[in-house]
């Protein structure tokens, strides 16, 4: 990668110390919409018990994930929460009760492409690495799949918990993506690490050679921001370039997050389906920070209490990395199946000084935009012209809006100026 | 107690950690780097050279208050202490302290605020306040009366390249560069040491070589300045000097020697890094740099200046926003 930023890890704290677990949560609040796409139907009503694992809610036709209970209990209520992107979202909420049994599927006796996109659909694995689009879909690209690549980048700061399952499930992790490529068609797998984390990388490629005859092999990466973008890595990897307004497979690629792949294997070798995720807890405010696993629908609070936090009054809180995560507002946000991190920082406000046009943000957008450019049209309310500028084309990874030296929201204002466009359209 | 009713959340855009380095810090870092060649100046030149610094930079602090007062603006902006620092720099030591401070009024006022204040002047003000003085005073401004102290641990008199400016210096006011423009004088290497000590006329800020690298080395090594910009700067000045030499070395002085002449190093450091008034793209900048090098010496050598720093960096300024738009970098996937 040509561009992209250098930031200081913040990982060490954190990537040394095994994966922990929390106490079944008293209660759990299932988001219809965990995906991109429709929200998934719910098949369950106000008063029934039901199993760890159990259907909850039924994917929609089209574009939709399956959702699945993270605990055993009784559905307490079905009703409107806040999500994290904004709105509300149908939730299903179940309050713990009884034994935690659990309904697993049976571990899958034949593996074919089929069989594993079906699986994988049945166990409602979406991808987890932040985007969140149904999983069964992208298995089942319009195109020819020449390479698949598993994303172990990691590459924002603070978060270490793809690096945690990569030591510690790294067969697991390798076997998933087996099973990926086996379902895509590709002739070969890569899976991207970071330089930064040799244990998990030597752990990896200790699993893949055991995986002898499945053509996968762990391709090293220098450590910048933002390498773990799939349109970043691919270029990376294969050096092929993903077209404008194009998709993956139209470079025949296929790009899944590790942790997605681990769902994928503990679905298709023991019928688990996606019903918790391992989020890393940490920022400067955190003072045990740590991995840990949270059963999806767990609350941000009652994940929180098991932690000391500092700057008590006065903290902003991030649901994922803290480049690209969002802000939590709202404490009972629940666990998703795409959070990756809680972080906790001092909150502080910045004072925005006038651009000096010192072109670092020119340097550091990956896409090769020229940030300032835009922005001096957005401070002039041009859209259209920003538009021609390449708006559509930024990812929105916020190198520029870091690496400000005058802390203009660069990346924020080109949200804005997006969703005003297509508001218009 | 109910970790909810602790905890109280401030929202904020992503990204939510940043840089540390932010424009404040530029400038106090700026700020830092120009005390060398201003001190450097003040021990060259004595209490001249404190005054004009002083006067320059009250009259750019004070001018700018008023100014941005009358226009309500309330952003802060501490760039005109920078500003009145660097005029003074490139200003003859003799410099009238009345003539300086109009000119400094110029380059805040017109060159800077009028076009719209920080972040959105087109040419970097001190160089266009002594432009401005250059047209007002021409006679003014390249009047070099001030004899720089000696180097100590230097014997003028065994070096023949400088014997006679120490012999001749009291009584004209020539600086090195008019005398190779008007007088086909040239320096040998023997004379580098005296141009790197400051024993040399020229502007207040430009002599004392040493210092003005000492500030470079302290603008890259925090990070305050593009290397870009100086490195194709002084890179292509050299080159070109270079080939002059090659070529003629008769008539054009060793590259070496040339480099420290005049304000070549100053102009490179504190104006070719001007964030404000350079290109944005990482082409530009190379672009800049080798452009300014290449119309220095042209400028020296085959006009009737003898000295081009200062018009070939505004000349760079005048076409930067050109720069920025054709150096636009490729956006990937196109």
């Amino acid at each position: 990668m040509k561009s992209g930023i250098k930031i200081k890890a913040h990982k060490d704290i954190t990537r040394f110390e095994k994966i922990g677990n929390i106490p079944v949560p008293d209660e759990v609040a299932l988001c219809t919409k965990q995906h991109i796409g429709k929200p998934s139907e719910i098949i369950v009503k106000r008063g029934d018990m039901v199993k760890k694992g159990q259907l909850v809610a039924r994917a929609a036709k089209g574009c939709s994930a399956n959702l699945h209970s993270s605990i055993a209990g009784k559905v307490k209520a079905i009703s409107n929460l806040p999500s994290i992107s904004g709105g509300t979202t149908k939730s299903i909420i179940v309050k713990k009760e009884g034994s935690q049994d659990t309904d697993f599927m049976e571990p899958l006796s034949e593996i074919n492409a089929a069989a594993v996109r079906e699986r994988v659909k049945e166990a409602g694995i979406i991808g987890m690495g932040g985007a969140g689009f149904p999983t069964h879909i992208k298995l089942n690209p319009p195109g020819e799949i020449d390479i698949s690549i598993l994303n172990g980048c990691e590459c924002e700061p603070f978060l270490t918990s793809d690096e945690r399952m990569m030591i510690e499930n790294a067969e697991e992790i390798v076997g998933g993506f087996s099973y990926i490529i086996k379902a895509t068609g590709a002739e070969k797998g890569i899976i991207g690490i970071e330089d930064d984390k040799p244990d998990a990388a030597a752990a990896m490629k200790r699993a893949a050679g055991k995986m002898a005859g499945k053509n996968i092999e762990v391709v090293i990466l220098p450590k910048v921001y933002p390498q773990g973008y799939e349109k970043m890595l691919i270029t990376a990897i294969t050096g092929r370039e993903v077209p404008s307004g194009g998709l993956p497979h139209d470079v025949g690629v296929s790009v899944h997050n590790v942790r997605t792949s681990k769902a994928v294997f503990d679905a298709v070798a023991s019928g688990r389906p996606s019903i918790d995720t391992i989020v890393t807890v940490s920022g400067e405010s955190i003072i045990n920070k740590s991995n840990i696993r949270v059963p999806i629908g767990t609350s941000v609070s009652n994940l929180l209490q098991y932690y000391n936090i500092q700057y008590l009054r006065e903290i902003s809180l991030i649901s994922g990395g803290p480049i690209m995560g969002e802000g939590v507002d709202y404490l009972d946000m629940p666990v998703t199946k795409t959070t990756t991190g809680i972080l906790a920082f001092k909150y502080k406000v910045e004072n925005q000084m006038r651009c000096i046009r010192c072109g670092k943000c020119v340097d550091g957008c990956p896409m090769g935009l020229v940030p300032q450019e835009l922005n001096r049209f957005f401070s002039g309310g041009d859209y259209e012209k920003m538009a021609d500028a390449g708006l559509e084309e930024c990812m929105e990874c916020g190198c520029c809006a870091y690496i400000c030296p005058s802390k203009i929201p660069l990346v924020y204002n080109f949200m804005v100026a997006k969703a005003a466009r297509s508001g218009v359209k | 107690m109910d970790i909810k009713d602790k905890l109280k959340l401030g929202i904020k855009a992503a990204p939510h950690i940043k840089e540390s380095m932010d424009m404040q810090k530029m400038m106090k870092i700026t700020m830092l780097a120009l005390l060398f060649p201003a001190a450097g100046s003040i021990y060259l030149f004595g209490m001249k050279a404190f005054w004009l610094i002083l006067t320059c930079m009250i009259t750019a602090v004070l001018s700018d208050k008023i100014f941005r007062k009358l226009r309500g603006e309330t952003t802060p902006d501490k760039s005109s202490v920078i500003t009145g620092v660097i005029t003074a720099l490139v200003l003859p030591p003799s410099f009238p302290l009345w003539a300086a401070a109009l000119g400094v009024i110029f380059a805040i006022v017109i060159v800077k605020n009028i076009f719209g204040g920080l972040g959105n002047n087109i040419f970097n003000p001190a160089l266009m306040g002594r432009a401005f003085l250059t047209a007002a005073f021409p006679v003014l401004i390249t009047t070099y009366a001030l004899i720089p102290r000696p180097v100590p641990f230097l014997n003028n008199n065994t070096n023949s390249s400088i014997a006679e400016t120490a012999a001749t210096k009291a009584v004209t006011a020539a600086t090195p560069l008019s005398k190779v423009r008007f007088e086909n004088k040239n320096y040998n290497i023997g004379a580098l040491p005296y141009f790197i000590l400051g024993e040399k006329k020229g502007s207040t800020g430009e002599t004392f070589s040493l210092m003005i690298l000492m500030g470079l080395a302290v603008l890259l090594a925090a990070g305050a300045a593009d290397w870009r910009l100086p490195l194709s700067y002084f890179g292509t000045v050299f080159l070109f000097f270079t080939v002059l030499w090659i070529v003629d070395p008769v008539n054009y002085i060793s590259p070496v020697v040339a480099i420290f002449m005049g304000g070549i190093l100053l102009g490179g450091t504190y104006m070719v890094t001007d964030p404000v008034t350079t290109p944005v793209t990482p082409a530009g900048k190379w672009i800049f740099g080798a452009g300014a090098g290449i119309l220095t010496v042209v400028i020296r050598c085959f006009s009737g200046y003898p000295e081009g720093v200062m018009f070939s960096i505004l000349l760079m300024n005048a076409v930067t926003p050109l720069i920025n738009r054709y150096t636009r970098p490729r956006i990937y996937g196109t």
